[in-house]
């Protein structure tokens, strides 16, 4: 497996009157050619700005990518121009939004905004894009596809949409697909069907997929690697099962300890104490120390590093082993 | 079997037919439409109805004739049929509202188009521009024109399309600002849409309720407008009949013949009745969170 998409160091600043802030700090992390990778944090800690970024779609003038490089496929997407950037989004990164109630244009039919993708990405007649809409909409689970293709967005429940976006987005084959939490606006049922669908395109159409989330559950069910991000940095990255069975940062721990668990006699949920701090009063040492249980002097005025724990595990703490040990 | 048992259900969603039968539920838009397609068909047949002509049938021994048989609205200073004049006017009226707006709505609406999706310098030009016209009170504004212009049917509909094109350009721009930011629009630049299409493919059809629903209330206001220009003399040159010019003709005779101000009168207040009742209707219709 090689590496499809590459980021290196990363920054993305957003201005705030005369302060810029810097939103993703320092990000690094790669995506090989058919796996799937899940990005998990809080709401606020960079997520979404950093697939905005790999979509080069930071809104500006407000935002701006200020360093780092971007690498699809060997080439620097940072460094292309507009006009290039177009032919790649939809064809070969592809992106699904978190609300399908929202990311339809309502005032089209659903099968012509499928065609459309074609349209601006194939060189298909008419009738050959109208057959493969169809041939989509089936392949996504949409029951009476003929008959969908002439619906208007509204005419549709909300699974049915999401399934619309996911053909709209498969709809080129992308080497990458970028899911932005894909299923926070959906039922639990719905949920699950959705996430199948994905792993079985995944496996179908050999598509890398960029799983963003704050659901820990999504990402058991369907990620091979893990990246956890806290206020725009990765405080830990590893493979799923080490994420599950050696979680090593204190945050991550703090996130799997909030998961409601079936047989646990608890009333009482855990929670991480306070907030992800605004970018205007970021600590200068550890950004989690002050929400960190165990955290020391020297965090509050040292950032620690992302070290290697092992093979595939690297955690930002500078207690690693303290951690370790309490397990 | 099983499959022919299931009764296909019939997809009435996207056909005309089924449009139209929804907003013929609402009793005032379709009493406005039947309106303004009479008044429509009256101004586009006008030469097979009218029974006289309206500037050449001059008849001195029937001036300011009460209405009767021969002359239903009676005659005029000039012993013309007033039905037959105000029956041209319609035609001559409407001609000029209806120019005036497509004219103004699509100027307004390149301009609000290219203000809100730009933004930043293009967006502050546009709108101070827009602002500085819109300064003006529009028929004081239109009067100026006119008389810089002079008076001509080509003039009023440049005059009058240059009061109404700000007010569009403002509707649009607010439409434009409010529907860039729908994640369908980051959902079609994620798939690669360029810009010109996202502009007049995506944002524009999200548009086209308000603007209907405005051009049809300032058809309203430009039958309007005109009358009162040519009321005043700086409207359509006589001997045309417009309603404004046969309420004109007819001013120095309102208590002797007030036949002649009369129809023409009601003639405008018919229509305007009528524009409004169909805009309010569209907008129940296209709009059902504007209640």
């Amino acid at each position: 497996m090689s590496d499809l998409l590459t980021v290196e160091n990363l920054t993305v600043e957003f201005k705030n009157g005369s302060n810029s802030n810097k939103v993703v700090k320092d990000l690094s992390f790669h995506i090989n050619q058919g796996e799937t990778v899940g990005i998990v944090g809080e709401s606020g800690c960079g997520k979404s700005v950093t697939s905005l970024a790999i979509m080069s779609l930071v809104p500006s003038p407000a935002g701006k990518v200020s360093s780092g490089k971007i690498i699809f496929k060997d080439e620097n997407l940072l460094e292309k121009k507009q006009k290039a950037l177009r032919k790649i989004r939809g064809k070969e990164i592809a992106m699904i939004f978190q609300d399908p109630m929202s990311t339809l244009d309502p005032a089209f039919k659903v099968g012509f905004q499928i065609d459309e993708v074609l349209k601006l990405h194939t060189n298909l007649s008419k009738k050959q894009i109208k057959n493969k809409t169809i041939e989509l909409l089936k392949s996504v689970g949409i029951p009476s596809p003929e008959q969908r293709y002439n619906q208007y967005p509204y005419e549709l429940s909300g699974g049915m949409r999401q399934r619309v976006v996911i053909a709209m987005a498969l709809a080129c084959n992308p080497e990458l697909l970028i899911a932005d939490e894909p299923t926070t606006a959906l039922d639990v049922t719905v949920q699950a069907q959705i996430l199948d669908l994905m792993n079985d395109l995944k496996v179908q159409f050999n598509t890398s997929i960029m799983m963003i989330t704050h659901d820990i559950g999504v990402v058991a069910e369907t990620c091979n690697r893990v990246i956890v991000m806290y206020a725009g940095q990765i405080v830990e990255e590893a493979n799923i099962r080490d994420l599950f069975d050696h979680a090593a940062h204190p945050y991550t721990q703090g996130l799997l300890k909030s998961v409601p668990k079936i047989n646990s006699s608890n009333k009482i949920l855990h929670s991480i104490p306070g907030n992800v701090p605004t970018p205007e009063e970021m600590p200068n040492g550890c950004r989690f120390y002050p929400r960190c249980p165990i955290a020391s002097e020297k965090c509050r005025n040292q950032e620690p590093p992302l070290e290697k724990m092992k093979e595939n595990h690297k955690v930002r703490c500078w207690h690693i082993e303290n951690v370790l040990k309490k397990e | 079997m099983s499959t022919n048992a299931i009764k296909k259900p019939k997809n009435f969603s996207s056909s005309f037919f089924a449009h139209f039968k929804n907003f013929s539920r609402r009793k005032q838009g379709i009493v406005g439409l039947l309106i303004i397609t009479t008044i429509l068909l009256i101004a586009i047949f006008a030469p097979l109805i009218a029974p006289y002509d309206p500037v050449d049938d001059v008849n001195y021994s029937n001036l300011n004739g009460a209405p009767s048989k021969a002359h239903l609205f009676g005659t005029d200073e000039y012993g013309r049929d007033i039905f037959s004049r105000v029956i041209y006017g319609a035609k001559v009226s409407i001609q000029i509202s209806f120019i005036t707006i497509l004219l103004s709505a699509s100027i307004g609406v390149v301009m609000g188009l290219i203000s809100g999706f730009f933004g930043g310098f293009i967006d502050v030009l546009i709108m101070r521009l827009v602002d500085g016209l819109m300064s003006f009170p529009p028929l004081l504004f239109a009067i100026a024109l006119m008389a810089a212009f002079g008076s001509s049917i080509k003039n009023i509909i440049l005059a009058l399309a240059i009061v109404y094109t700000p007010m569009f350009a403002r509707l649009i721009r607010g439409c434009v600002l409010s529907i860039k930011e729908k994640e369908y629009i980051d959902s079609i630049k994620v798939m690669g849409g360029s810009n010109i299409r996202i502009l007049f493919k995506h944002i524009l059809p999200n548009c086209v309720s308000p603007l209907l629903i405005q051009m049809t209330t300032y058809f309203a206001y430009a039958i309007l407008a005109e009358a009162s220009l040519s009321f005043l003399g700086l409207g359509v040159p006589q001997p045309e009949p417009s309603w404004g010019n046969i309420l004109y003709d007819g001013r120095q005779y309102m208590i002797d013949s007030p036949w002649i101000t009369i129809f023409p009168g009601i003639a405008i207040g018919i229509t305007v009745l009528g524009l409004n009742l169909l805009g309010d209707g569209l907008r129940d219709y296209l709009d059902p969170n504007l209640d």
